[in-house]
Order: structure tokens, then sequence, then C-alpha cells
């Protein structure tokens, strides 16, 4: 009898943390036991997320704080329309993001600060997606992004957000074997921008280094050290980033291309954009740094004037097709 | 006894120096203790003096938490879903005192009001503000003031915002020498407002993208005394529309009156007047190649750039 009585209770105990779900919910009022259905929400996002199953859902239901928590498979993380589910942060990384190469993670509606905290979310690898997200006030970086050895190409895109009063936005690399070419790499680190906005950080906006390609637009930066930065610290890793319809406002540098390192390799493509009222508007350096402006019939489409010490000026051009 | 007042003044002192990270107000709350999550308070005012540096006021549920002073960095936000009034019938709705390195953040918050409320937002010190998501309605004197005589140089970023049906939108101007007081302005509306939507005065610096400007008095303005004191603007992609004048540069009352605005990919339609300048204005507009980029044409008189600058 006593042994049956064993066995059942193992076998309760191990069924249970077995029991993932693919939807699972957390909400204010919730406590951390059991599998986090609807009519028995969870408390936190770490609890939650050992019951929800590779690629389901945590959803918050009400507006509260939800914890940090780290992620290392497919999973989404939302908060329901007219909630808003924050992370804070008093030390580390809000939420970590290292899942496999193949894995899709998407953060949507949460909102991460700091309270001494060193970087709203850290990603790794596979797809991140953040979607109407505000990362605020991060002692490093809002996202920080360092890939080194993936074999699959890792992609970050930032949809619809507010990056702010952090040291960096978003800082993206990716250590490894580049290409002096501006094909593609062996191991790139894809970043993929739109309608977001990045304000206040202390270093760049945006900081794409070592093998970025990077599509930014319908953005804004303004009041960072560098609006975006693009410069690789190694001499075979190029970054590029392509913007359009971006405004780039009040920053100390609006746009910088090959700057910061011994031997930086940094290609920006502007097309659409504004560029006013930064101390300097473009500002290149470095061996290989290129600020190259969209043309087509002879016909240029940025603004850069108004900048208060100087606006500079693209050294090239690429053609429009 | 003894003991017993000790204890007193230790809790009274431990009590008046817990702020918080995260404090929230609720429709329902009570302006009492620490405004955790689990006991929201009732006003802006009140939970303020529960934050810490930096941290944040966050609205749970639509209701009116009253005017405040801000004299710190923080953070006051409403919930999606909720929308957080605050109305004034006097005075400002939200006065920014910052300290030298204090960002003040405003998101989700609605503004409104009654004849005889002065200004939205007065940013008085501090070098940023933040206005995200808000509606700004009604105010006699301006939605945001950024008036200063500063050593100073204040930022301001109005972002999906809108601000309406009051005497000015924004009122932007620098009057120390040598100084600049800034404004960017993206995704927002200006509309109805009686005297204008944006009026960039003495050395103030204005960028508004992806905007429109309806149904003011002037959508735009831009003087200053001088060269040395006038005010600069650019716009890509804004609409100015049912204005009685869409764009006006150097053309206030004033005798002597200088200021430029660039434009590239704008729409001017449908105003009283389109663009006009006063003797030292200058309305330039964007060029590359002699291709031009802006739409000014079904006005009762459109007016021209007096000149152009090149893209890049």
């Amino acid at each position: 009898m006593l042994r049956m009585r064993a066995i059942v209770i193992v076998l309760s105990v191990t069924s249970s943390a077995m029991a993932a779900s693919n939807r699972v919910f957390v909400s204010g009022s919730g406590v951390d036991v059991g599998t986090c259905p609807i009519t028995s929400p969870c408390r936190s996002f770490a609890y939650a997320y050992t019951r929800v199953s590779a690629g389901g859902e945590i959803i918050a239901l009400n507006t509260a704080g939800y914890g940090a928590v780290t992620i290392n498979q497919s999973v989404i993380i939302v908060a329901a329309p007219g909630a808003t589910a924050f992370v804070s942060a008093s030390s580390g990384t809000a939420i970590t993001v290292s899942p496999a190469q193949t894995d899709t993670v998407t953060l949507r509606g949460l909102a991460l600060s700091s309270t001494g905290g060193s970087d709203g979310i850290y990603f790794t690898a596979g797809l991140l997606n953040v979607e109407n997200c505000i990362i605020n006030g991060f002692a490093n970086a809002g996202i920080n992004f360092i890939a080194s050895g993936v074999t699959t190409n890792p992609r970050l895109q930032v949809i619809n957000s507010v990056i702010r009063n952090n040291n960096w936005g978003i800082i993206a690399m990716h250590f490894g074997t580049g290409t002096d070419g501006e094909g593609l790499p062996p191991g790139a680190a894809f970043v993929t921008i739109a309608n977001s906005t990045f304000t206040g950080n202390g270093a760049p906006g945006l900081d794409a280094r070592d093998n970025v390609r990077g599509a930014v637009s319908d953005s804004l930066f303004a009041g960072n050290l560098h609006g975006v930065a693009v410069a690789s610290g190694s001499d075979h890793a190029v970054a590029i980033v392509s913007l359009d319809r971006c405004t780039l406002s009040r920053n100390l540098f609006g746009v910088s291309a090959g700057v910061g390192f011994q031997n930086p390799r940094g290609i920006v493509h502007i097309a659409n954009c504004t560029v006013t009222m930064n101390s300097t508007g473009l500002n290149v350096a470095g061996p290989d740094g290129q600020i190259l402006s969209q043309m087509s019939n002879s016909v240029f489409t940025n603004t850069v004037v108004g900048n208060i010490f100087s606006d500079g000026s693209p050294t090239g051009t690429y053609t429009a097709k | 006894m003894r003991t017993l007042t000790a204890l007193i003044v230790w809790f009274v002192a431990t009590s008046a120096v817990a702020a918080s990270n995260r404090v929230f107000v609720s429709g329902s709350g009570l302006d009492i203790g620490t405004c955790p999550i689990t006991a929201p308070c009732r006003s802006f005012s009140y939970a303020i003096s529960q934050t810490a540096a930096g941290g944040e006021i966050i609205a749970l549920d639509t209701a009116g938490y009253g005017v405040v002073t801000i004299n710190f960095a923080v953070t006051i936000v409403a919930a999606p879903g909720a929308t957080a009034f605050i109305a004034a019938s006097s005075g400002n709705a939200i006065t920014v005192n910052g300290g030298a390195n204090d960002v003040v953040t405003l998101r989700g918050l609605a503004l409104s009001g009654a004849p005889g409320a002065q200004y939205g937002v007065s940013f008085s010190s501090g070098p940023t503000l933040n206005v995200e998501k808000c509606i700004i309605n009604g105010f006699d004197l301006a939605g945001i003031y950024v008036g200063r005589n500063s050593v100073e140089e204040p930022q301001v970023r109005v972002i999906d915002s809108v601000i309406r049906n009051g005497n000015t939108g924004i009122f932007v101007f620098q009057i120390m020498a040598g100084k600049l007081a800034f404004v960017t302005i993206a995704n927002s509306a200006f509309t109805g407002n009686i005297s204008g939507g944006v009026y960039a005065d003495q050395s103030g610096r204005v960028v508004a993208v992806d905007s429109v400007f309806a149904g003011n008095y002037f959508g735009l303005s831009v003087t200053g005394f001088a060269e040395a004191t006038r005010a600069e603007a650019t716009l890509d992609r804004c609409t100015l529309s049912r204005n009685h004048l869409a764009l006006g540069v150097g053309s206030s009352a004033m005798q002597q009156v200088d200021g430029i605005v660039r434009i590239a990919n704008c729409r001017i339609t449908g105003n009283d007047m389109g663009v006009n300048t006063g003797a030292a204005g200058q309305i330039l507009s964007r060029i590359s190649n002699s291709v031009l980029t802006n739409t000014i044409e079904g006005n009762g008189v459109d007016g021209s750039p007096t000149g152009t600058y090149a893209a890049k």
C-alpha cells in the first residue's frame, strides 16, 4: 500500500511537471501554482514559462509587474490589449532570449524598465520579434543583440516600439567570420526596425557593429549621443544599415559611419530622411566609413539642414531602382 | 514613553523616504500609503510624493487624476485602454520644473483645459520632456509651453499626440543670447487652435514630420527679432489645410522679424493663405536637380517659397 501510494505520488508529480499548455495566463492577482489556465492565472512570467509548451503563448491579463524571465525555446509573451505588462529589473537582464537557432520568440505589449538592471533584452540566437514594447532606462542596452558563431543568421525585428533613456538603445553584432565585400557574410546579424522611436539614449540609438545588416524605416532618433552609428570593430566584418523615412534630430551626431574603432568599416544608405537640429548631421570617419544617399536621375531625397555645428554630407550615392 | 516617541519619529522619517520606483493610481484609489498596485492612490500629485527619482506613475483605469507639478525625473503613463484625464480650470495641468539632468515622460494622458486654464504642460526647467500619445485640448494660452530665458537648452519631443482647440498648440522660444530651444514633432496633429498650431518665436528650433496642421489661425508661425535670434523650422511630409495662414514666416506684427522654414514633401491646400513671408522671412523648398516636392495649391492665396535648399 505504501509503495503504491509512493508510485501514485511520483506519477502525479512527474505528469504535472510535464503538463505544458499552448496558452498560459498570468495576472496581477494570480498565484504561481498549477498550469496557469485562464480560470486560475499565475503571477510571474518566469513560472508561467515553465508551464508553456514550445511555440505556445503567455498572456498577461491585466496591468502588473511580471518579473524577469529567461527564454530558451519558441514562445510568445503578450499583454492583452489594454493591459501593460511590466518587467522591472533591478540588476542583470529583464528578458534573456537565448533559444535554439531555429526558434522564434515574440514579445508584444511589454514595458521593460530598469531600476539598476543592465539590459532590457539580451538576445543571442534565433528570431526575436519586439512589437509595441517600451524599453526604458537600462544601464547598458535596451536590446543587447550579441551573436557569436550562430550559423543561421539571427534576426531582430522591432516594430512600433519606444526605446528610451538607456545607454545604448539597440547594440547589435555578430562575431565570427565576416566578409570584405558587401554581400552577406557567413554569419550576419539582421536588424529590422519600423515605426519606432529611440530617444535620450546616452550612446547610439542604434549601434550596428560587426556583420550587421540593418533596415530601418519610419522611425525617429532624437536626443541620443548618435542617432544611428554603423561601424564594425573588425576589419573584415563590415556593418551595413539602410535608413528610409527616418528622422534624426537633436542628437550629438545624427548618423555616424565608421566612427569609434581602430579599423572601422560601416556603410549607411539613406533615403527620404530628415536630419536636423543635431550638433553634427552626417558624421563620417575611419578609413571605411560611408554614408550613401539614394539617387535617381540626379535627384536626391534627404533633408540635411539646420544642424547646429555642421550638416555634413553623404560621401557618395547609390542608385534607386 | 521616550522610546515610543523615538519610534514614532523613526517611523515618520522612514515613511517619508519610502519612495518607490513604480507607483499606481486608480479612480477608486485613496491618497494614503505608498501606492503599490494592490492599494493604488487617487491623484498624480499625491503619487508623485511617493515616487523615487526616475520612477513611474501608472494610471490603472480611466479617471481624472488632477493637476501635478513635476520637479524630478519621472514617467507618468496611462495603462493602454485607460484614459488618464487631467482637467484644469486655472493654472496649468502639468508643470515641469525639472533639475539639470531630469528627463520627464508623459504618455497616454488626456489634458483638458476649461476656460481659465493656461497651459496643458508648462516646461519651465529641465533638459528633456517626452510627450507620447497625449491629447491636449482647450488651453487658454498653449498646449505645451517651452518659453525659456536660460543657459539650459531644452528639448521637447512630441510623438503620436493631438493638440487642439486651444490658443497655441506649442509655443517655443529662448531668450538667452546664443542659446536655443528645440522641439521635435512626429505623427501628431494640431487642429482648431485659435492662434496657431506651432509658434516658434526667437531662437526656437522645430522639426515636424508626418504631422497635420488643420483649422488653426496659422498652422506654423516662425519668427524672431533679428537674424541672431531668428527661429527655424523644418517640415517633412506634413499636411497644412484649412488654416487661415498655413505657414507664416517672419510675418507677425513685430517690427523686425526673421525666420527660416524648410519644407519637403508637404501638402498645403485649402487655406485662406498658403505660405506668407515678412520682410526677412524665408520659406525654402527642397530641390534636387530642379525637382521640387511640395504641393501648394487650392488656397485662397497660395503664395510661394522664397527660395530653395538642396537635398542631399
